[in-house]
């Protein structure tokens, strides 16, 4: 099901392919300019305004229309802030603006997770480490098994259920995510570190509990619950969309995954091939693919992490021409038909499986290793 | 409004700096919506508003600033960053108010345009009057104390606008300044505030002015050529006994450095200069640059192949490091000053104040990191 339709690559090729993605990167950093700095600052402040007419018309809930235009915008706001602004400023995309207000190490956004875990567990583990199991917390979360390669066990039956739920808390899913509380039970990681990185954690997300289900609710005055449910409601829509879209981005049916073994002496082509074939992308208008942060454009995201994410939809023409040339496979769809296919792949995997065959990995290492094998 | 917002309102924005505000609102949220009442309403960020230009020549203009209340003031001499967006890049640059310092006057930044200076001629080219710029605190110790006793003050080019702020502060704080001045400049067009300086001297008995150009022939009242023991010692044959302040072109320093060595001269002297750093040649294995990891108060001998990060690593440092390829940002640190190049790019970077990814960044002079 996950085995590769993409054409096996010799080393010279896959240099020349990562040679093409180089200068297709080099091309569009050459060019970013004032243009990029002024849709930064528009959805910056398109996040600015949603959010504060979100909070105002749920100040004036006693109409219900009110508090569903208001959850609807906050709900906008947040996912806004999370995918276009925040995910894409911590991934370092507007550091060549050198303002202090889209630096990626500073950044914080409107989530549980603090920024600083986030960079490490996201920029760091899942973008270097992209759907190699074991190594890419993502795959799964910690929690579900996506490939055929992770270790069954009984505990998994369940896990559509966990699916749903994560969805629904996937801001607390991320945010506990890099704590690694999974490696802890399994003795691989100290108790005390974790409890060293759980303090962050808890300081960020209390600060999110009290914005949002203290103060402003308190601020309402009498309309305290239905001013915190909004909040919740909001939440749990930027969630569940968050899930969605980040899921369709590395576990639908076309994708691959990687054993560690393909890590060993990567080069700069193997390691974009590792990402075209390990993402996936997803169809829609502009305003869709604004919504999801430009992670509609996963694949390009993944081999350019560090480009303005609203130029992905122009460099997917090209890196589906070079993708072509080479034989290789771009996966893309619907959301619809690409969530059925992560759908059905969570309920295959809570039942045992096992690898189809040693895939052939990246490069010309497949001789090798039928040999070995 | 306007007016309330001007350094000499204080109280508001001490309120502004205090933790409240950047703790439980965040600065850009505050900034966003304050600016809406007013772009010079600011959490902590120093801004001003351009109140006046001057075009005191064909290649130098004035620039009046009005700050807001977060800037702290200048002592003459001193620098102050000004930091401007050209094409969505922020780009920073230390300039030397021309002005005596005084609650009323803000700053006055006097800019020459330099043929492939950005920022200058940004500057010369879109800044208009009722734009806001960003600044820094002001910063240098090329200042004179408070009773600074006989000066000598020696400028070389656009070295000129220190020596402004320092003859002027002293016209209008003490009774009897008694200063020589000794202007440097290619033509009689390049010695930007002569004819002021000139009247200052008229008003003050024991203030003298001297102009010497190099690129063309001296007027017969004037001296002639670059700086030497002879123009010394006609205009200051005292200089023994001045606090001397000299700021201009590197040669300039050298030449004057050179002297008072040479005489021994017992007298103070202060200087200073606009030099870029020098780039060290290419493919220099051996560690012959200096990195200063600011923050930590280390520095480390480095060379110009191997990538900061690994360096610092084997300096000892231990630097926040992800993915060692240029992919994950977690390295990024602030470059203070220096010359570098991103091996991923190729860019070499001069400018003060930008992020460089530790991981694949190559130093190519001495460099001082945020770190």
């Amino acid at each position: 099901m996950d085995q590769s339709s993409s054409r096996p690559l010799e080393r010279e090729e896959i240099e020349a392919f990562g040679a093409e993605l180089d200068a297709l990167r080099q091309r569009v950093l050459g060019s970013l300019g004032e243009e990029d700095a002024r849709y930064i600052r528009r959805i910056r402040s398109t996040v600015r305004w949603t959010g504060l007419g979100g909070r105002a018309l749920l100040f004036a809930s006693v109409l219900p229309p009110a508090w569903v235009g208001g959850t609807l915008l906050l709900g906008l706001s947040k996912i806004l802030e999370n995918m276009e602004l925040g995910h894409n400023v911590m991934h370092g995309q507007y550091d060549w603006m050198r303002d202090p207000e889209f630096r990626s190490q500073s950044y914080e956004w409107d989530t549980v997770c603090p920024a600083d875990a986030w960079r490490h567990s996201h920029n760091y583990l899942h973008h270097t480490f992209t759907n190699v199991v074991g190594r890419d917390r993502d795959v799964g979360y910690g929690v579900l098994r996506i490939f055929p390669e992770q270790p069954w066990h009984p505990g998994f039956l369940p896990q559509p259920l966990y699916a749903v739920w994560l969805a629904l808390w996937f801001e607390w899913g991320v945010a506990f995510h890099d704590l690694e509380l999974d490696r802890v039970i399994r003795g691989e990681k100290s108790p005390k570190q974790a409890a060293r990185e759980l303090f962050p954690v808890l300081r960020k997300a209390s600060r999110q509990v009290a914005k949002d289900y203290i103060v402003f609710p308190a601020m309402a005055g009498p309309l305290f619950i239905p001013v915190l449910a909004g909040n919740a409601t909001a939440n749990v829509l930027r969630n569940v969309w968050a899930f969605l879209v980040i899921f369709c981005g590395h576990f639908t049916d076309g994708v691959e995954s990687f054993q560690e073994s393909n890590l060993a002496d990567e080069t700069r082509g193997e390691w974009y091939l590792r990402q075209l074939r390990g993402s996936s992308n997803l169809e829609g208008g502009p305003v869709f693919h604004v919504l999801t942060g430009n992670l509609s454009h996963q694949i390009e995201h993944h081999l350019f992490p560090d480009v303005p994410a609203h130029r992905y939809g122009q460099m997917a023409e090209d890196v589906r021409r070079i993708a072509r040339k080479y034989g290789q496979h771009y996966e893309t769809g619907s959301l619809v038909r690409q969530f059925a296919t992560v759908a059905r792949r969570i309920l295959r995997q809570s039942f045992p499986s096992r690898p189809a065959k040693p895939r052939p990995a990246i490069g010309d290492v497949p001789t090798l290793q039928g040999v070995a094998a | 409004m306007e007016r309330i917002l001007e350094p000499r309102f204080r109280t508001l924005f001490r309120v502004l700096e205090s933790p409240l505000v950047t703790r439980w609102l965040g600065e850009p949220t505050f900034d966003f919506y304050a600016g809406l009442v007013s772009p010079m309403l600011t959490a902590r960020r120093i801004v001003a508003r351009v109140e006046a230009i001057h075009e005191d020549t064909p290649s130098v203009k004035s620039f009046a600033l009005r700050p807001n209340g977060h800037f702290r003031g200048f002592r003459a001499g001193q620098h102050v960053n000004v930091t401007v967006e050209i094409d969505g890049v922020r780009h920073t640059r230390a300039y030397s108010p021309s002005n005596a310092p005084g609650a009323r006057d803000g700053v006055v930044l006097t800019v020459k345009r330099h043929e492939g200076g950005r920022v200058s001629q940004w500057l010369h080219d879109h800044l208009q009057v009722g734009d806001v710029v960003e600044l820094g605190q002001a910063f240098g110790d090329f200042t004179a104390p408070r009773e600074p006793g006989k000066l000598l003050l020696v400028a070389g080019g656009s070295g000129v606008t220190p020596i402004a702020s320092l003859l002027r502060d002293v016209c209008r704080r003490l009774p009897d300044p008694d200063v020589v001045v000794l202007l440097y400049g290619r033509t009689y067009a390049d010695l930007i505030f002569a004819r002021e300086f000139d009247a200052l001297a008229r008003e003050h008995a024991k203030v003298q002015v001297h102009r010497s150009v190099t690129g063309e022939p001296a007027a017969s009242r004037d001296l002639s050529g670059r700086f030497s023991t002879a123009h010394l010692d006609a205009v200051a044959p005292d200089a023994a006994e001045r606090r001397a302040f000299v700021c201009g072109p590197r040669a300039l320093i050298d030449d004057v450095r050179a002297l008072w060595a040479e005489r021994a001269l017992p007298s103070p002297l202060r200087t200073e200069t606009f030099a870029p750093p020098e780039a060290a040649p290419d493919a220099d294995l051996a560690p012959t640059l200096r990195v200063t990891a600011a923050r930590t108060a280390r520095s480390f001998a480095a060379n110009t192949a191997t990538p900061l990060l690994v360096q610092a690593e084997r300096a000892g440092l231990s630097p926040a490091s992800g993915c060692r390829q240029g992919i994950c940002f977690s390295c990024t640190c602030r470059k203070k000053t220096g010359l570098v190049r991103d091996l991923s790019t190729g860019v070499v970077s001069s400018e003060p104040d930008e992020d460089v990814r530790l991981c694949v960044t190559v130093p190519l002079s001495d460099v001082a990191l945020d770190l």
